[in-house]
């Protein structure tokens, strides 16, 4: 249990900080609009992150990665955060769509999609909660029979960030029935969202945008080439699926980009309130982002750490939600969303949203309940 | 850790165990026991942080302050903590080490200081200095400009007492001074004393956080309710998650404060968030300590409630979250840079 509860020590060199200097000096070349993960989505700086080789960065020469070491990587990741750099199309694609390939995928697979994402130009959307399976993802009842030469996929999926404009959807689906055990059964088939039979709807979000989906698979055959891993073997590999999507510096960084543009403001205001609460978010971020380097850290190790991950994603959300609600009470503010001031927008933006962060890539009381077994109460 | 580090550990871990294991052992010890303090100079935890030709073991900052943990861990109601830090001060000052408990104490004001022929002449009164009353030698830091401060380092002639308690119920007295003191005793000083004194404060309620995760862990799993131990109730586990988290930030943030130790002018922006986090963390700690281990909890017998006692008084002592992160906003206001990404990074 105490092992839970420590992180290694970040790795610093003077390597990693002039690789640091690097990166800063390709995004100051641009400004970024306020973007998160939903709305920053760029081809053309995805491509050029990838002929950078900042994609598929610690993958194998030979499927086009760079193998870079994870510190180098973390780098990347969190510098493209902090500055609000549009991220969003290769970001599923490159943090975990490409690693579960790279784990699970044939050789062909491997071949075909990784020189792509590493490249910037291959976009992927994860199809794993239905309208009735959420947290409960065992529930899905999207079903992939098995057919002549592949699959015949029926079912809904939901809350599909970016499926309009993905190439293809990772779909956790169910292939036969379990045998009594539900998380049998269970596989991952890698889609083509042209394929026909596949319907993409898109959802107005609680600020009017519409990065989520609907996607619907009526009759969709794909085939066998589709499959990713072994047929049945869908629930250990999206466990481990999870634990990536879990593990990076997006898991506190939401908030961010507001808290960075409100600096000014909140030293113009000279209301006593202000420097305290500025000094308190920034303590929290410091020490997020060290637990964030002890986990990139562990899994450079070879580790798989998704009990640390889950504490940082539950401590890490906390402190998103809370940013811009204390922004908006430090600086006095009844937020108007379509206010000209870009900081007043983009506080009302995020605390609207805000409430995300604690349900998406893990609903906090999921996560609390990974972290009490990790702690040997269940 | 080094081979060393684990040797001196473990020595300590014995005397722990021995001196504050059960509470029954603990009440021997109320109050202060010169024979108590004899044993903890001939394990030499008051020098332990310093290298060895100056009486230490030649540890490294980080495998020291684990004795500071530990002995938190324990709600150890004696300044090794002090004592080591103060020594370790003395040392990097150039200023004599200090023999028998030993503490220090920062000065906003209270003192003053004044060039009297050969020597300085003192005068002034701090107060609720941490173990004022027993210790032999006081280190008082004065902020200076352009961050220097002047260090200056005081044996307990040259003070009377007023006693005092934090809610530990440790001595935290009221120094009063009017004397003179050598000109030796006193230097200028490029090392951040209240930064440290934060530093060991946020370190020590690391460690005393570790312990009460653990403990109510093992609460939980062990005390039968319903027929079933409250482990298995989902409420009780998503409350030792909650706890676990805050106490896992700890550790991490406890972390800038040993790194504090050797960083130079960058020790007071690692001491403010280290001060910051672990601060905040307490009464969110202790409050679902308190909760899930009833009203147990809350007998002197039990273990609970001496670390709480200790937490909560460590959590204002060298300035509580507020003031640190004051410390922290008014840097980042003070830079007149607006770009908060690389002042994070280089903490």
């Amino acid at each position: 249990m105490t092992d839970l509860l420590k992180f290694p020590s970040p790795v610093r060199s003077d390597e990693l900080e002039a690789f640091r200097a690097e990166v800063r000096d390709f995004l100051s070349q641009s400004i970024y609009e306020s973007s998160d993960l939903s709305n920053g989505f760029d081809p053309a700086f995805s491509k050029s992150l990838g002929e950078r080789g900042w994609l598929g960065m610690t993958w194998p020469k030979e499927y086009g990665g760079h193998e870079r070491n994870y510190a180098e990587r973390y780098i990347v990741l969190e510098e493209m955060l902090a500055a609000g750099a549009p991220v969003a199309a290769h970001w599923i694609a490159d943090r975990q769509s490409g690693t579960l390939l790279l784990n699970f995928g044939t050789e062909e697979q491997k071949q075909f999609y990784l020189p792509r994402i590493a490249a910037g130009t291959f976009y992927v959307c994860i199809g794993m909660s239905e309208p009735d399976a959420g947290s409960d993802l065992a529930a899905i009842r999207t079903r992939a029979t098995p057919v002549d030469g592949g699959y015949l996929i029926n079912g809904t999926k939901l809350w599909t960030s970016n499926a309009h404009r993905s190439h293809a959807i990772l779909l956790f689906c169910r292939t036969s029935d379990g045998d009594g055990d539900r998380k049998m059964g269970l596989s991952q088939l890698l889609v083509d969202l042209e394929t026909p039979g596949v319907t993409v709807r898109p959802i107005r979000d609680i600020v009017g945008e519409s990065h989520f989906n609907e996607v619907q698979f009526t009759d969709v055959f794909v085939p066998s080439a589709a499959l990713v891993g072994t047929e049945g073997n869908g629930w250990n590999q999206v466990m481990r699926e999870l634990a990536l999507e879990r593990s990076g510096p997006e898991r506190f960084l939401s908030s961010f980009f507001v808290l960075k543009n409100a600096v000014r403001a909140l030293r113009d205001s000279k209301l006593p309130a202000a420097a305290p609460a500025l000094g308190r978010l920034t303590a929290h971020l410091a020490v997020l982002r060290r637990m964030s380097q002890g986990v990139a850290a562990l899994i450079g190790q070879g580790q798989e750490p998704v009990n640390h991950a889950s504490i940082i994603k539950d401590l890490g959300s906390i402190h998103e939600q809370e940013t811009a609600q204390i922004l908006q009470d430090v600086l006095e503010l009844d937020l108007d969303p379509q206010s000209r001031n870009p900081l007043e927008a983009q506080i009302a933006r995020s605390l609207l949203v805000s409430p995300s962060y604690s349900l998406r890539g893990g609903t906090r009381e999921i996560l609390r309940g990974i972290i009490a077994r990790a702690m040997g109460l269940r | 850790m080094s081979e060393m580090a684990h040797m001196v550990v473990d020595t300590c871990e014995r005397f722990l165990d021995t001196r504050f294991g059960p509470l029954q052992d603990r009440r021997k010890h109320q109050g202060w026991s010169d024979e108590l303090w004899t044993e903890i100079e001939e394990l030499g935890l008051g020098l332990s942080m310093l290298d060895a030709e100056a009486g230490g073991f030649g540890l490294n900052a980080e495998d020291s302050t684990q004795i500071i943990r530990i002995m938190a861990a324990r709600a150890a109601a004696v300044p090794v903590a002090e004592t080591m830090a103060t020594n370790w001060l003395l040392a990097r000052a150039g200023l004599e080490v200090a023999s028998g408990p030993a503490t220090l104490a920062h000065s906003s004001g209270d003192i003053t200081l004044t060039r009297n022929g050969n020597s300085w002449h003192v005068e002034g009164r701090l107060s609720r200095v941490p173990w004022g009353s027993q210790a032999k030698t006081l280190l008082i830091s004065m902020s200076g400009e352009n961050g220097i401060s002047r260090l200056v380092r005081i044996s307990d002639e040259a003070w009377i007492t007023i006693e005092g308690q934090n809610l530990a119920g440790w001595p935290r007295d009221d120094i009063i001074i009017d004397a003179n003191i050598d000109l030796k005793a006193v230097c200028d000083s490029d090392i951040d004393a209240q930064a440290i004194g934060a530093a060991v404060r946020s370190i020590q309620i690391s460690g005393a956080l570790d312990e009460v995760v653990r403990m109510t862990a093992e609460h939980v799993a062990t005390r039968v309710q319903f027929g079933k131990p409250l482990a298995k109730l989902q409420a009780v586990q998503q409350s030792v998650a909650q706890m676990a988290g805050q106490v896992a930030a700890s550790a991490v943030a406890s972390g800038f404060a040993v790194e504090a130790f050797a960083a130079g002018d960058g020790a007071r922006l690692k001491a403010a968030v280290a001060k910051a986090r672990v601060s905040e963390a307490v009464p969110i700690v202790v409050a679902i300590a308190h909760q899930l281990h009833g009203a147990i909890g809350l007998c002197e017998e039990h273990p609970l409630p001496h670390l709480v006692r200790a937490l909560r008084a460590w959590r204002t002592e060298f300035g509580n979250e507020n003031f640190w992160a004051t410390v922290i906003g008014e840097q980042i206001f003070a830079s007149g840079d607006d770009n908060l990404w690389p002042f994070i990074t280089s903490i």
